[in-house]
């Protein structure tokens, strides 16, 4: 037996959700995603010694991952024909309900959004990552992450029609949400 | 960083409202749970113990 069982690397496999949806996020492509994650795993894999030992691996592996969705959209320049493909897929599960339309609403205006947008709003918004760590992995300054997000969060708002021209987007600018959120819809 | 709108629009807004901002998280990690549920496709295991075994032939 050489391998160890204590190997940093087996801690990978468990991040593999995490780095899916990351990368459905991203590529808003089942196909595309899976593709994306499996370059994310093997990069990791054999570049494991440039990772920091008790730093953050996940993070790290946001990194690769993102990094690799880039780099692949420069050189293929092309964007995924199916951007409503992997979300819509997951509302046919859900029930009929008051909360469907609208949150597929939000939905549709979520994969609206530039690719920097969705990246910051799901590292800050659904991860719950500071903006610090946000632009660390978006290898940005903490302030563009910041008003990367605040500007993603106000192109939702007006994708959703939700803009009023002199103020603030406003719970009663947005009646489609605040059903979502009232009817405790259950994505899963 | 300066927000010039085209058009010469009065000052656009420049946050959400922190319910609003709120809400939204709330629909982003709903967004993102619906994917991280879904099961973990085969491949990713097997690539995982193909990596591993490739490593232990060199």
């Amino acid at each position: 037996m050489t391998i160890s069982p204590a190997d940093p690397r087996d801690d990978i496999a468990g991040h593999i959700p995490d780095l899916r949806a990351f990368a459905m996020a991203l590529s808003r492509n089942h196909a595309a995603a899976d593709d994306l994650v499996q370059d994310t795993i093997v990069k990791a894999w054999t570049n494991f010694d440039k990772f920091t030992p008790g730093t953050n691996l996940r993070a790290w592996l946001f990194t690769i991952l993102r990094n690799t969705f880039y780099s692949n959209r420069r050189k293929v320049s092309r964007e995924v024909a199916d951007p409503d493909g992997v979300h819509a897929g997951s509302l046919s599960v859900l029930p009929q309900h008051d909360g469907k339309l609208a949150f597929r609403e939000f939905l549709v205006a979520f994969n609206k959004l530039s690719a920097e947008h969705r990246e910051a709003l799901i590292l800050v918004g659904a991860n719950g990552y500071s903006y610090e760590e946000a632009a660390h992995m978006m290898g940005v300054a903490t302030g563009t992450a910041k008003s990367r997000a605040s500007r993603a969060r106000l192109r939702l708002c007006e994708l959703m029609g939700m803009t009023s021209p002199t103020g603030n987007p406003t719970l009663a600018d947005a009646p489609a949400l605040a059903v979502v959120l009232q009817s405790g819809l259950a994505v899963a | 960083m300066n927000e010039k709108s085209k058009g010469g629009r009065p000052s656009r807004p420049q946050t959400t409202s922190l319910d609003v901002t709120r809400e939204i998280d709330e629909n982003l990690r709903r967004v993102y749970q619906a994917a991280l549920t879904e099961e973990v496709p085969d491949r990713f295991t097997q690539l995982l113990a193909q990596l591993r075994e490739k490593e232990g032939k060199s």
